[in-house]
């Protein structure tokens, strides 16, 4: 078996999306012998895509560009219905394969390398330089340097290479979760979004007094040690979530000083009846009752499954209805937590070219068009005067979806329409764009929260973990961890939030995990860790 | 002839009868509950409740699911699917379980040991990927829906335990009058067999209904996809809108997901008292004395 | 059927085969097809089964796949000397212990209860009503068991009414098989007696009349007559359901647990999901406990079909 398998690491399991406007120059492609070539191209179809569409050939963006560059491709979709794992499972079974294949590569089972060195795709390392200049600019060039090759980091194998073409998660907003409130309630008790943990504490006995049963609901990883990026109350005691950094060093939150304070707070919340005790068998439909029937006055929940669905159902029985995303909680008024959710700049979603392609270089140098300016605006926002228009806002160039986009005449939804026309998200090339992103979001709540729950997003990057890659051995030890220890510390954190056992049993509990692999498992991370760096210094 | 109950057989029979009115009431909840979610308006924030009625009375969601051509469609191709596959089955099932039951057979021995195997091993989904597309040919064919699963081994031994009970000296009579095992089959073992001909149709019927893996795997073109798969598509593209992609379908996919349930079960609902009359009544009196 | 005949022919027996092939031509005709479609459709696949003593590469394929290490056994001396191999195990017979002590009479009672219904319409109103959990996603189902063992679930008030404590049942580790069992009989209940259902109408009515007769009450009609008549699809399907003593399956178990039940409901293939990371599954590890699932399956099988064969002469080979 190959040594080294690339896994997730917990952020970035989450993370499909990211992204705004970050200056994107870079010139058109180089035109290198493409007229009249013509590649098989293996997707699986967006589901909202395929509402109105038979195959990406109808898709006005891929028509386009076939216009823009002469190169006609044949897509290969699985059958709708698929995931896309049991078709690229078929797929690669069968008899031939396409020249370019987009898919999740984290599913293949090893990850990228596994998927290089099985020959499943080619390194694009001699190519990206030449051929894909606009990639390489992301990856190596100044877009690189200025992002501290992170793109590069985040989309290369563990030895370092090109897999293929990845969505790059660009922009600022890089998180899209976060502590939120009933803003109507706030306004009518005449108070402020609360930022410490006295402030929160009031704002439950108010709202206990005003009859919300349980005034804080959740699931049960909000609370828990693990999962890193959901991040809740812990950031008031200065503490993160799992594995994260300090400085160069990794850190595990349960270890953690803050922590145990962090758990005695739930606890006396529990104790006053502040806290949803149903939390750790909660799932979406529980807490979206609850917020919408008035048990609950906040949560923790995703600025479109959450607040994007929660607010319009409610709103039916309660126009004045709303939820405001409040900052993640200090220590002291008037700070900012250095802790908030964070993706990747790159996830392992990607169009890798495949040995059969041949002509390598033409098929390259035909992808890399999205990751220049162009290619951009026809990915996110289709043909100008179509299906979007520039306006100059405060001196700064916006994109604007037109009617034809924001009215989804004949579809169900926005949604619809845009996939009608374009693939604006988890497409490999630029994703989530500012103006994506306000095009698409219907609430004023929920372009706000995408502002506060991104504050720290920059500081964010010096404690977030990138995604890792462990050896096999590694994995082996993180696993048996995983499966014996995590459940058992959380068992005892749990117990003591709800109050079944006392805050000192917290340090016994802690010691167990270490005797049981979690302090293997900190070292393997760190080790991942080194490696991840040393790679940077190549 | 009055048959008289006692005392004690009175009272079990009101408690049976309150028993079942229990059994009802607890059963047939999760699919009221379906129901309810798929016609409730805005039922984001009810689905934790223990609904009782629809909240308002909103049939969007069935539009939505009904108005995908796939879906019609999709009815076509697995009612196609359905009733020549459950025949297949039920030659197949039906000629495998009688060879098993004809005890001067010399390889019946061998072939229940054939058929047992495959109940525990299989070649997994790669090879029996591979032979299907590269041997049998069966990639973008209907077939691949029809085909394989042609005896459920499982079903067979269900259908020879029944065969077993019919009594010998029925056949005999066949064969005295000079019938061959074709005749035996045909004349007494299919008449007495109806009650559990018709579990092998409802099993079978309902299996292939449901059915929508080999669908994903061997089918390429749309206009063959059964309606399963084209469910499956409504209910993906909700589990794929997570994030920042998540908004604007989320109102009406909850309704989406209780109405495609909805959709899937209430045709092979509809069968199912064609089916039932054959449990009720001892079917085999009839056959005997007819 | 001709090369069949040839490797059994020994001499002397030659004039025996022809006599058999003679007497039954008929039945080797209809075994034709029957052979045909085993052979094509399961048994060709089969070779697949040496994927569990590779190490499995999608790109490369069944013919070009590298084998395991320690002579092709790697998958299995992983999977044996697992950490949680023991517990896992345990846990999974358990499980299918209650489901057989519970789960599997529960239709046959069933049954017979409905057989006792007298009026024809409310017995078909029983029955469809019944079946009907079987048909909904297990998604839902389980999200609905969440739902009434919580804090403030209907089956915890009921319990709390009763004089039982007011707690999330679901956290309880020692709830958890009693939840799983008795929800699966819930959903399963009347779907499962289908079967017995058609083979109580298969039942002699005469037999009723005559004990009738002779002065039989309703109870020893039950004993000797309606039972006796069923018994054979019970002994066979219990010697199937020993036969998948191992097979506990993992959507439910994934969907009801959580970090208190974990220690008791893993089982075999929840563990072997759980190893694959869900999605990008170690198909040759996966493949590897399927080989051993399948093995105990079949001793369990073959054992209960022995044990029935003394005792009451029934069985299925």
């Amino acid at each position: 078996m190959k040594k080294v398998t690339k896994v997730i690491a917990t952020l970035s399991a989450v993370s499909m999306i990211a992204g705004s406007l970050a200056g994107c120059g870079g010139g058109k492609s180089k035109n290198a012998q493409t007229d009249g070539k013509n590649f098989t191209y293996w997707a699986t179809m967006d589901p909202n895509s395929s509402v109105s569409l038979g195959n990406y050939n109808e898709m006005m963006m891929w028509q386009e560009l076939e216009k823009r560059t002469g190169v006609h491709i044949d897509f290969i979709h699985p059958i709708e219905g698929s995931t896309g794992n049991e078709a690229f499972i078929a797929m690669m079974s069968g008899s031939e394969r396409p020249d370019m294949i987009e898919y999740n590569w984290d599913n293949y089972t090893g990850g990228p390398q596994q998927a290089l060195d099985d020959d499943v795709v080619i390194a694009l390392n001699d190519y990206i330089k030449e051929y894909a200049p606009n990639y390489y600019d992301y990856m190596e060039g100044e877009k690189g340097k200025a992002a501290d090759y992170r793109y590069k980091l985040m989309a290369t194998s563990e030895d370092g290479s090109y897999y293929g073409f990845n969505v790059l998660n660009v922009g600022e907003t890089k998180a899209f979760a976060g502590l939120y409130v009933r803003g109507d309630k706030l306004d009518e008790w005449g108070m402020e979004r609360p930022e410490t943990i006295d402030e929160w504490t009031a704002l439950f006995a108010k709202a206990k007094q005003e009859g919300f049963e349980k005034p804080f609901t959740c699931d049960s990883g909000v609370f828990s040690f693990n999962g890193a990026g959901v991040h809740s109350f812990n950031t008031a005691f200065n503490v993160g979530k799992g594995f994260y950094l300090k400085g160069d060093k990794v850190v595990f939150a349960a270890y953690e000083k803050g922590f145990k304070e962090y758990i005695a707070q739930l606890a006396d919340w529990v104790k006053a009846g502040y806290i949803d005790t149903g939390f750790v068998t909660n799932d979406a439909a529980k807490i979206e009752g609850n917020m919408a029937n008035d048990i609950s006055i906040a949560s923790y929940g995703y600025v479109g499954s959450a607040i994007g669905k929660i607010m319009p159902a409610a709103r039916a029985k309660n126009p004045k209805f709303s939820l405001v995303a409040c900052k993640f909680p200090v220590a002291n008024k008037g700070e900012v937590s250095e802790f908030q959710m964070r993706y990747n700049e790159a996830t392992s979603v990607a169009v890798g070219i495949t040995p059969e392609c041949g002509n390598y270089e033409a098929a390259i140098s035909w992808y890399d068009y999205f990751y220049g300016e162009d290619g951009m605006i026809l990915q996110l926002f289709g043909i100008e005067g179509d299906t979007f228009t520039k306006e100059e806002i405060n001196g700064e160039t916006h994109y604007i979806y037109t009617d034809k986009i924001t009215n989804h005449e004949g579809l169900n939804s926005v949604s619809e329409a845009l996939y009608k026309y374009m693939l604006p998200c988890n497409h490999p090339g630029y994703n989530q764009h500012t103006d994506y992103l306000n095009g698409y979001y219907q609430y004023d709540e929920q372009k706000e929260a995408i502002k506060v729950w991104n504050i720290a997003a920059d500081e964010a990057a010096k404690n977030v973990l990138p995604s890792l890659s462990y050896t096999e051995d590694e994995l082996e030890v993180n696993t048996n961890v995983k499966e014996v220890a995590t459940p058992a510390l959380e068992v005892a954190m749990f117990d003591i939030i709800l109050g079944k056992k006392s805050i000192d049993t917290w340090d016994a509990a802690v010691k167990e995990a270490k005797a049981n692999g979690y302090d293997d498992y900190l070292a393997n991370t760190q080790a991942a860790y080194d490696r991840f760096m040393s790679k940077l210094d190549k | 002839m009055v048959y008289k109950p006692s005392i004690g057989e009175k009272i079990f029979n009101v408690f049976n009868i309150i028993f079942m009115a229990f059994m009802i009431i607890i059963t047939i909840y999760p699919f009221w509950y379906c129901i309810t979610c798929s016609l409730s308006k805005n039922i984001v924030g009810n689905t934790a409740t223990l609904m009782l009625l629809p909240k308002g009375l909103d049939f969007a969601a069935y539009k939505t699911v009904l108005s995908d051509p796939l879906i019609l469609n999709g009815y076509k191709v697995t009612i196609f699917v359905v009733i020549v596959a459950t025949i297949v089955n039920l030659i197949m099932t039906t000629i495998a379980a009688f060879l098993l039951t004809r005890r001067d057979f010399a390889i019946r021995g061998f072939l229940t040991w054939m058929m047992l195997i495959t109940m525990y091993f299989s070649g997994g989904m790669i090879p029996t990927y591979i032979i299907y597309v590269q041997i049998l040919g069966l990639e973008n064919s209907l077939l691949a829906l029809i085909l394989p699963g042609a005896v459920s081994v499982y079903n067979m031994i269900v259908m020879r335990t029944n065969f077993d009970g019919i009594p010998k000296s029925l056949e005999e009579s066949v064969k005295v009058d000079g019938g061959n095992d074709m005749h035996v089959l045909w004349h007494i073992i299919i008449p007495l067999s109806k009650a559990v001909i018709s579990v092998m149709v409802l099993f079978y019927g309902v299996g292939h209904w449901n059915a929508w893996f080999n669908a994903l795997l061997y089918i390429k073109d749309r206009n063959k996809i059964p309606l399963q798969l084209a469910l499956r598509s409504i209910l993906i593209q909700e589990q794929l809108n997570t994030g920042a992609n998540a908004v604007d379908n989320m109102g009406i996919a909850e309704n989406i997901k209780f109405a495609t349930i909805i959709v899937a079960t209430v045709p092979i609902l509809l069968v199912y008292p064609f089916i039932q009359k054959y449990f009720v009544k001892g079917v085999m009196i009839g056959a005997v004395k007819g | 059927m001709k090369e069949l005949s040839a490797k059994t022919k020994r001499p002397g027996l030659g004039a025996r085969i022809g006599d058999e092939l003679k007497r039954n031509y008929i039945l080797y005709i209809m075994a034709i097809p029957v052979i045909i479609y085993f052979v094509l459709f399961c048994y060709l696949p089969m070779f697949g089964l040496v994927i569990a003593f590779q190490d499995f590469k999608l790109a490369r394929g069944i013919f070009e796949s590298p084998w395991a290490g320690m002579h092709g056994f790697e998958n299995f001396i992983d999977f044996f000397t697992g950490k949680l191999f023991w517990p896992v195990i345990k846990n999974t017979l358990l499980i299918s212990f209650y489901e057989i002590l519970f789960s599997f009479p529960a239709p046959i009672i069933f049954a017979l209860m409905l057989n006792e219904i007298k009026n024809l319409k409310y017995k078909k109103l029983i029955q469809t009503a019944t079946y009907l959990p079987h048909f909904i996603s297990m998604v839902v189902i389980c999200s609905m068991i969440m739902r009434f063992f919580d804090e403030d679930g209907i089956i915890t008030s009921l319990i709390s009414l009763l004089g039982g404590q007011r707690k999330n049942y679901m956290i309880e580790a020692s709830a958890f098989r009693t939840i799983f069992v008795g929800s699966g009989i819930w959903q399963g209940i009347g779907w499962g007696s289908i079967i017995y259902i058609s083979a109580l109408s298969s039942i002699d009515q005469e037999l009723y009349e005559a004990a009738v007769i002779d002065g039989a009450g309703k109870w020893k009609q039950v004993i000797h007559i309606t039972i006796p008549g069923i018994a054979s699809t019970i002994v066979i399907l219990f010697i199937m359901r020993m036969g998948q003593v191992l097979s506990v399956g993992y959507e439910k178990v994934i969907l009801l647990q959580n970090s208190y039940t974990k220690a008791v409901s893993r089982v075999l293939s929840s563990y072997v999901y759980e190893r694959g990371l869900g999605e990008g599954n170690d198909i040759s590890f996966s493949s590897a406990v399927g080989i051993f699932q399948s093995f105990v399956n079949i001793l369990f099988l073959t054992l209960t079909n022995q044990i029935s064969k003394k005792i009451n002469d029934t069985s299925l080979f």
